[in-house]
């Protein structure tokens, strides 16, 4: 059974049980393609069976791992009484060190323990970041196995290692998970014996039987031998709970609590596990409770798909999140965190408005969750069902958008298998941010040094940045880039915070909104543009507090600049003499299409924006070729010369990356209909494989779809008094030298001439009606039809263009001669 | 004769459900392989299937079924993802503001989604809803549609509309398709040129069809089942009539007024000379002289003058000479002088 010459890419994770062994880690650890994020296949693991090394001090590297080795089973939770706990604070044997909560995102300032002082703290609620309790070592965003009252059964034992299901046994190296049961094999005790992890998707002989549809005897296990249960299998059998802690505190009594986030395994939702769902699947609920912290058995790793994929070491107790589950709606959702990822363009004005949030902010109250989640809010929600709460309002906002969700999770989304086609149009989509972006590194370096120099050298004074360039250069996409870059050097500590407000120009409302905007990014607060537009000045001039951000060094970027003159041109007068202020900690970048703005504006306000200027010129066509190739890395479904042929096209005709891409993109298309209406005429197996690549031909449908007008199409397939109107005007246009032609004289020829060719003759008003119909499309332009005789007629289009259409027309011989 | 009202009736009623359920009318679009139908299929099947946003033109003359096929798309789409999809339609007849259009737009959400609505909500609010609503119909694997209707009218002014739309396209979160519907065919020559950079120029012409698509249509339609035993060209002997009889109504009336010429002058002189029996007073004949220009049959020659009285404007004829030959051949009860005065200016 060699499943590894199956096309789909092979994930192979060596997963050592108790411990990290290297040596089996290195054997099969081969990362592969993990380009298509939308389907996880499942994966595969190897369990080793090796005795443990020797405990490894906890680095914040290998927390995770050194985690499990530091409570070992007979220190198990679940072995001490429960009411014990509270009661004799000596039984927690290392004493829980208590770390203040500080939601410090540098370690470079370390969060420093407060030891040992948690006896003489005063009555009142005190909240945590992390806390070691009885062993374990627990922080907010952890996710634990919880026990179930219920269900205490068999909670005592925690089996760290799964036995065999063959043998039972747990010692005897290596170990294989089967991908249907999540059932633990030793290689030898398969028949026939594997002699090391194979690659791809494996079952067990027992699980292939089944799905065979053989009856088939699963070994019984020895008489006298009870089937020790992993939390794991425990978990997904219901027996056990999982969950996020939210935040950790401790009574007034003493006793520790936590708030958590429940994990919801599929079978307990309402649509049922569906057959997409993996083994390891757990959803995230909303439904958020107190627990108390003994009833929390030890950690387990609950992650995002792509952290799913990547995870090579964390034991047996991992599982896969990639949907939020709504308790009261029944309905899922993808997780927004997913997509969340550092180098989204999604609302990064937002991010480190948040961050920067955090980071002032040592109090204790838990009000870092999205209001969303907050289950107060909720709670309401659901009780009064947002009576006059619209939900377009601003205030109702909350209310509505938890309901909208999907009741299953379509089937589609996770078990399609891409074709090379289709992954070549994923990564060609606009929205797909590619991981680097060539051709534009002088002008980001040149961005990045400005920025840096406001905020780290406070050279705000007076600063300004326009920018300008064709659409699609790549203007916003370089500046959001460099923002990002910052914001990660300032998430690793080594830049000051800084806040940075992303307005567009187009999406304003009226261009005095802007003041609005800015206002309420500073501080918060919706006021009227114009007492937002007096705090701020005052703010900028004489200093006057208007927020807590508003002081450190702030990065305005405002795009399409142009859209925001007004007659006075009073708001860009206005927004740009800010940083001229004293007292002012901003610098602006300005993003526009025309290279002359600045010179278009009033003198006092080009003097203040036009000295520092960056152009971002056309792409070339080895540019956008490179921009193309490197998107399309490691997926072979273009030809090389059909990228040149489409790059060297755009490039001649605009320089516009995006109009480049979505030529490659529409050629991908029609080279993936062309496959598919195959596949659909014949049978799968015999639809030919070669012609699954984008070639020349492909992109030049594509360019000619986007480039060329289509009414010489249209001409050709008028009707035929259409067709002899055309040719009518030409002649007549041609006759008089005007441009334009009467109504009048142009039926007369048309009668003449249909007379002459024994046409039938139109109806007059009919011949008017076409007219109009033309006109309609702008193939002709005209007046009004009421004016029926004397309307004025005029070809939209070069005559040139109609002689072409119409010179061979099947249905009218005889109107050539008239061309 | 009898026994033949009812199958006639019958036939009608036939006839009737046949035209009036669209989804009749368009079927044979469906079934042959390479049409529009299944070009836009593709396109908006594989967006809802690979969640990638797309958006599409439709062009083509009134008329040509551009409406009708989408509609069939969307209808087959519904079956097929009956959860993921929630469509908005607008039409730039109607919601060419832009405020007025996101206003729609966050109905039409709310509606969908049984959310309450307020018409209060400022635009700015309205927009934030909808983009909001976009990343959440997203994440939940919904396709959001949007139709717009005469796409070249929202193509006016700052396009802010079209451009928050299409901007809304390229983030990772958001998953939509906006369909254009337009008879102009320069319809994307229109949009701004920022606006432009960001649509994705898919474009799909719907041309006329030809006059064998039509007569196959018309079979199809009006071609009534071998075992309703009913005489096939029944129903076009019928039609014919009807339509000729509908057309000798529009010619008489047309000659009526033209009976009552314009100017009063030439009139008199036309009585004086041929002394015909019928004579009519003056405010008669102005009367008539309003009823043309109601008709619109003849106009007044320039917009300026408003205050001058309307007997002294002068009118020009808006209907050609041919044209009144003819209606006056047609007409029996037509004086004869009439003609002959005709004839005679042609002939001059």
């Amino acid at each position: 059974m060699d499943l590894s010459a199956t096309p789909t890419p092979t994930r192979s994770k060596s997963k050592p049980k108790s411990s990290p062994s290297k040596t089996i880690a290195a054997s099969a650890a081969p990362q592969m393609d993990f380009s298509t994020p939308s389907k996880p296949t499942p994966r595969r693991k190897s369990k080793s069976m090796a005795s443990p090394p020797p405990m490894s001090p906890a680095t914040p590297s290998t927390v995770r791992r050194s985690r499990r080795l530091l409570e070992t089973p007979t220190k198990d939770l679940s072995e001490t009484p429960a009411k014990d706990l509270s009661a004799t604070p000596v039984k927690p044997k290392p004493t829980p060190t208590l770390k203040r909560k500080r939601a410090a995102p540098s370690p470079k300032t370390p969060s420093q323990a407060e030891p040992k002082r948690q006896r003489r703290l005063p009555k009142q609620r005190s909240y945590y970041r992390k806390v070691v309790y009885d062993g374990g070592e627990f922080a907010a965003g952890d996710d634990v196995y919880v026990k179930r009252r219920e269900g205490a059964e068999s909670d005592a034992e925690d089996p760290e290692q799964e036995d065999c299901r063959v043998c039972f046994r747990t010692s005897g190296g290596v170990m294989v998970e089967c991908d249907g049961c999540l059932g633990g094999f030793h290689l030898r005790c398969v028949r026939p014996p594997l002699r090391r992890v194979p690659e791809g998707d494996w079952a067990c002989p027992y699980c292939e039987a089944e799905r065979a549809g053989r009856a088939i005897d699963r070994p019984k296990p020895p008489a006298g031998k009870r089937i020790r249960r992993t939390a794991k299998e425990k978990l997904l059998s219901s027996d056990l709970w999982a969950a996020r802690i939210e935040s950790l505190r401790r009574e007034p009594d003493g006793a520790f609590w936590a708030k958590v986030r429940w994990y919801i395994i599929p079978e307990e939702t309402a649509a049922g596990r569906q057959p997409h769902n993996l083994r390891r699947e757990l959803y995230r609920t909303n439904d958020i409770g107190d627990i108390e912290m003994e009833t929390i058995l030890r950690h387990c790793f609950v992650m995002s798909p792509k952290e799913f994929r990547d995870a090579t070491n964390e034991g047996d107790d991992v599982f896969y999140c990639e949907y939020e589950y709504d308790v009261h709606w029944h309905n899922f959702k993808r997780l927004a965190d997913i997509d969340d990822e550092p180098e989204t363009k999604e609302d990064p004005s937002d991010e480190p408005y948040n961050a920067d949030n955090d980071y002032v902010s040592d109090t204790d109250e838990d009000s870092e969750y999205d209001e969303e989640d907050e289950p107060a809010t909720r709670c309401v929600a659901r009780k009064n069902p947002s009576q006059g709460l619209a939900a377009n309002s601003r205030t109702g906002r909350i209310y509505g958008l938890q309901k909208i969700g999907i009741r299953k999770i379509p089937e589609h989304v996770r078990c399609h298998q891409k074709t090379a086609l289709e992954k070549a149009k994923a990564t060609l989509l606009l929205a797909t941010l590619p991981k680097s972006l060539p051709c534009r590194d002088k002008e980001m370096e040149e961005i990045s040094t400005f920025v840096k120099d406001a905020i780290c050298n406070d050279q705000c004074l007076g600063r300004c940045l326009y920018i300008h360039g064709v659409p699609g250069t790549g203007k916003t996409m370089s500046v959001l880039a460099v923002m990002r870059r910052l914001r990660s050097e300032f998430d690793s500590g080594a830049l000051r915070p800084y806040c940075f407000i992303e307005i567009n120009g187009l999406k304003l409302a009226s261009p005095e909104n802007i003041y609005k905007v800015i206002y309420e990014q500073l501080s918060g607060h919706r006021v009227g543009w114009k007492k937002a537009l007096h705090y701020l000045t005052e703010h900028f001039s004489d200093g006057t507090k208007i927020g807590k951000k508003a002081n450190q060094p702030i990065v305005l970027l405002i795009d399409e600049l142009d859209l925001l003159l007004t007659r006075n041109q009073s708001v860009l007068y206005n927004i740009l003499d800010w940083p001229t202020k004293p007292n002012s900690n901003l610098v602006i970048i300005g993003i526009a299409n025309t290279m002359d703005l600045p010179e278009k504006l009033f003198p006092r306000i080009s003097s203040r924006m036009g000295i520092q200027r960056l152009c971002f010129g056309p792409y070339n066509y080895r540019q956008l070729q490179e921009i193309i190739t490197s998107r399309l890395k490691g997926i072979d479904a273009f030809e090389d010369q059909a990228i040149e042929f489409a790059s060297r096209k755009v490039a001649a005709m605009s320089g516009d990356a995006r109009r480049a891409l979505e030529i490659c993109r529409r050629a991908a298309e029609f080279a993936d209909y062309r496959v598919k209406q195959l596949q659909v005429g014949q049978t799968p197996s015999s639809a030919n494989r070669g012609n699954g690549v984008v070639c020349m031909g492909d992109i030049e449908d594509a360019i000619q779809e986007v480039f060329q007008a289509p009414h010489i199409q249209v001409m050709k397939n008028c009707p035929k008094f259409g067709k002899i109107i055309l040719a009518a005007m030409v002649h007549e246009l041609y006759r008089s030298g005007l441009g334009e032609v009467l109504f009048d004289k142009l039926s007369a020829t048309v009668f003449s001439w249909c007379h002459t060719n024994r046409e039938l003759l139109p109806g007059y008003d009919t011949l008017l009606k076409i007219c109009c119909k033309l006109g309609e499309s702008k193939i002709v332009l005209c007046e009004e039809g009421t004016k029926h005789k004397l309307q004025k007629l005029q070809l939209n289009y070069p005559s040139d263009d109609v002689t072409f259409a119409l010179k061979e027309s099947p249905d009218l011989p005889w109107l050539s001669k008239y061309l | 004769m009898a026994a033949a009202a009812p199958v006639a009736d019958q036939a009608q009623a036939v006839l009737r459900g046949r035209l009036c359920y669209p989804a009749i009318v368009h079927s044979p679009l469906r079934s042959s392989p390479d049409t529009n139908y299944s070009k836009l299929k593709y396109l908006v099947a594989s967006s809802v299937s690979e969640a990638c946003n797309n958006s599409v033109l439709l062009l083509g003359p009134r008329g040509c079924r551009k409406g009708a096929v989408l509609d069939m798309v969307l209808e087959d789409l519904k079956k097929e993802h009956p959860d993921a999809i929630s469509m908005i339609r607008l039409n730039g007849m109607l919601h060419s503001d832009d405020n007025c259009a996101t206003k729609e737009i966050a109905r039409q959400l709310c509606l969908e989604h049984q959310l309450s609505f307020s018409k209060m909500a400022s635009s700015d609010d309205n927009t934030d809803f909808m983009i909001d609503m976009l990343r959440e119909c997203g994440l939940a694997h919904k396709t959001v549609f949007f139709v717009l209707e005469e796409y070249d009218l929202f193509a006016q002014g700052k396009q802010r509309l079209l451009y928050s739309l299409l901007d809304e396209m390229q983030t990772l979160t958001s998953q939509a398709v906006v369909i254009g519907i337009s008879c102009r065919l320069d319809a994307d020559q229109l949009l701004e040129k920022r606006v432009r950079s960001r649509f994705s120029h898919r474009k799909l012409l719907f041309v006329p069809s030809s006059l064998d698509d039509i007569q196959r249509l018309m079979e199809h339609l009006l071609m009534l089942d071998k075992d309703s035993n009913l005489p096939k060209n029944y129903v076009t002997e019928y039609n014919s009539r009807l339509t000729v009889s509908f057309l000798s109504i529009l010619e008489d009336k047309e000659q009526n007024s033209y009976n009552f010429n314009s100017i009063m002058k030439e009139y008199r002189s036309i009585q004086d000379a041929y002394k015909t029996s019928d004579k009519y007073a003056t405010t008669v004949c102005f009367r008539a002289f309003e009823h043309l220009l109601d008709r619109e049959l003849i106009t007044f020659a320039d917009s300026k003058g408003r205050n001058v009285a309307l007997e002294y404007r002068p009118v020009k004829l808006l209907i050609s000479s041919r044209e009144l030959a003819e209606s006056l051949d047609l007409n029996t009860t037509c004086p004869v002088v009439l003609q002959k005065l005709l004839d005679r200016e042609r002939y001059m």
